[in-house]
């Protein structure tokens, strides 16, 4: 079981991408690897008022998701090689001298964490910054985010300031895996299934390799 | 795509040869023909097809060893030791038929054992597929289709092989076969999609890329699947007790094995491609 969480306010989130550029950065990731993604999310519709009038219902909001490290890890479990694997202290790794690159890890994870990196032939993923961990420091998104949305903490401690809430449109159904991630939704989120919502920036996020 | 309609294709051969050619033999205690010797031969080499396959895809062939390392819960490990399972006993049995081809009921329940492996390693691969992050993938569907397209490659190419040698009950049943499974496969579209359609948004953004993007390929599909009906039928219709009226049935077996790997081939593309991750992230 994951010992370590992300707390995401997603109404706090201006979408700058800072959190995504300083992951890059700091794991010295080539082009088309996005350890972190922020995913733009946007639905509308167009009702007409008892006056004639056409008024839009606009919602639109983002979602900064890397690796939830989660309790119940499908790519853990797929993985053949055993090179997708959970540390004593909760945080899934990739061992690279195990991995073969078979990208059945990307098939299972419904969030879409790991990263194929071509070059290397083998698979990548956030973990937590564990080395920054291991210096008592936080992981580099948590610190870059000019907003404060994103926290990191132990897994109680974040339930215990946030409550428990994990999932948010669209993210998959939380039951499936038990992310490690705790979201303060968007107040529009509630409204964006029934108004056709979607990711609009699928372009800029989509795994390139 | 080439490693999964390769094998499936392997184990059709080889469990509808066992069934359909082989028991009768053994029955009698005859000497296996040379044509039938040369089944097997076919059903090695479409499974070696995907021993290079498998062995390209995880980069060399010491990274395919490593893949056996979570047998306790990844299917794909599973998939690998049964795939090389099936693949090794397959190679003794067409080994031991081209050396002992009068003795085939001393051996045969090694072709037997061979057959229950691919049956299971056949389950095993669509297990790969039945994943909750791929709605579209993620249902009983998945291993029926690996099935139908199993036992629907093997018997076309058994009706095929066997034209002038095999018994004329023998080619009834693979001609049944031939017409029965591409009708399961065409009834079960409209139930699949109407699956689809209530297993959530991404299952539905499926639906929509088959009948959309792909609608072109889609219709190809069911079209060749059509035509490997009614070339079934014609078979069918063509098998004669008589033998020298066997050649009555070249063209009908041929153009269905045609139809039938068009078809197969269609299907495994859609199959891939109409995938759409749950969240769509």
């Amino acid at each position: 079981m994951s010992t370590f969480g992300f707390y995401f306010d997603s109404s706090a989130c201006s979408g700058c991408k800072t959190c995504q550029v300083a992951c890059k950065d700091k794991n010295d990731l080539q082009a088309g690897i996005r350890f972190r993604r922020v995913y733009e999310v946007a639905g509308a519709n167009w009702n007409k008022t008892d006056e004639g009038a056409w008024e839009h219902d606009i919602v639109a909001y983002n979602l900064s998701i890397a690796c939830n490290h989660c309790e119940n890890p499908s790519c853990v479990k797929a993985c053949p090689t055993t090179a997708m694997h959970s540390e004593l202290d909760g945080i899934i790794q990739i061992d690279p001298k195990k991995c073969v690159g078979c990208r059945y890890c990307q098939w299972a994870c419904p969030y879409g964490s790991p990263q194929y990196n071509r070059q290397k032939g083998i698979m990548q993923k956030c973990d937590f910054c564990r080395d920054y961990i291991l210096d008592g420091k936080q992981p580099v998104c948590v610190t870059s985010c000019p907003m404060r949305a994103l926290e990191f903490g132990p897994i109680s401690q974040l339930i215990e300031k946030y409550g428990d809430n994990r999932s948010v449109f669209p993210l998959p159904d939380p039951s499936i895996t038990k992310p490690a991630l705790f979201i303060k939704p968007h107040p529009g989120a509630a409204r964006a299934s029934e108004l056709g919502g979607s990711i609009i920036n699928r372009e800029e996020v989509k795994d390139e390799q | 795509m080439v490693f999964t309609l390769s094998m499936q294709f392997s184990v059709g051969v080889v469990l509808l040869y066992d069934l359909f050619l082989l028991f009768p033999i053994a029955l009698k205690k005859e000497k296996l023909p040379l044509r039938f010797q040369m089944i097997l031969l076919v059903a090695l080499v479409a499974a070696l097809t995907g021993v290079v396959f498998s062995l390209l895809h995880p980069g060399n062939p010491v990274n395919a060893m490593k893949t056996l390392s979570n047998l306790n819960n990844s299917w794909l490990s599973r998939e690998i030791l049964f795939f090389i399972s099936y693949s090794g006993m397959l190679l003794i049995v067409t080994g031991l038929q081209f050396r002992f081809p009068s003795a085939v009921r001393s051996y045969k329940w090694l072709l037997d054992l061979t057959c229950l492996t691919g049956l299971v390693l056949v389950y095993v691969m669509s297990r790969i597929y039945w994943l909750p992050s791929m709605p579209a993938w993620d249902s009983i569907f998945t291993p029926i289709s690996f099935y139908l397209a199993m036992f629907l490659s093997g018997s076309c190419f058994l009706l095929l092989f066997q034209l002038n040698s095999g018994s004329w009950t023998s080619q009834k049943g693979l001609a049944v076969l031939i017409i029965a499974i591409p009708v399961i496969q065409v009834a079960l579209l409209p139930v699949y999609m109407s699956w689809l359609e209530e297993a959530g948004d991404s299952a539905r953004q499926s639906v929509s890329l088959l009948l959309n993007q792909y609608l072109p390929a889609f219709y190809l599909r069911l079209g060749f699947e059509i035509l490997t009906i009614a070339f079934g039928f014609w078979a069918f219709f063509s098998i004669r007790s008589d033998t020298l009226k066997r050649r009555n049935l070249f063209i009908p077996a041929l153009l269905a094995f045609i139809t039938m790997v068009g078809a197969l081939v269609i299907d495994r593309f859609l199959f891939y491609q109409q995938i759409v991750p749950i969240g769509n992230l």
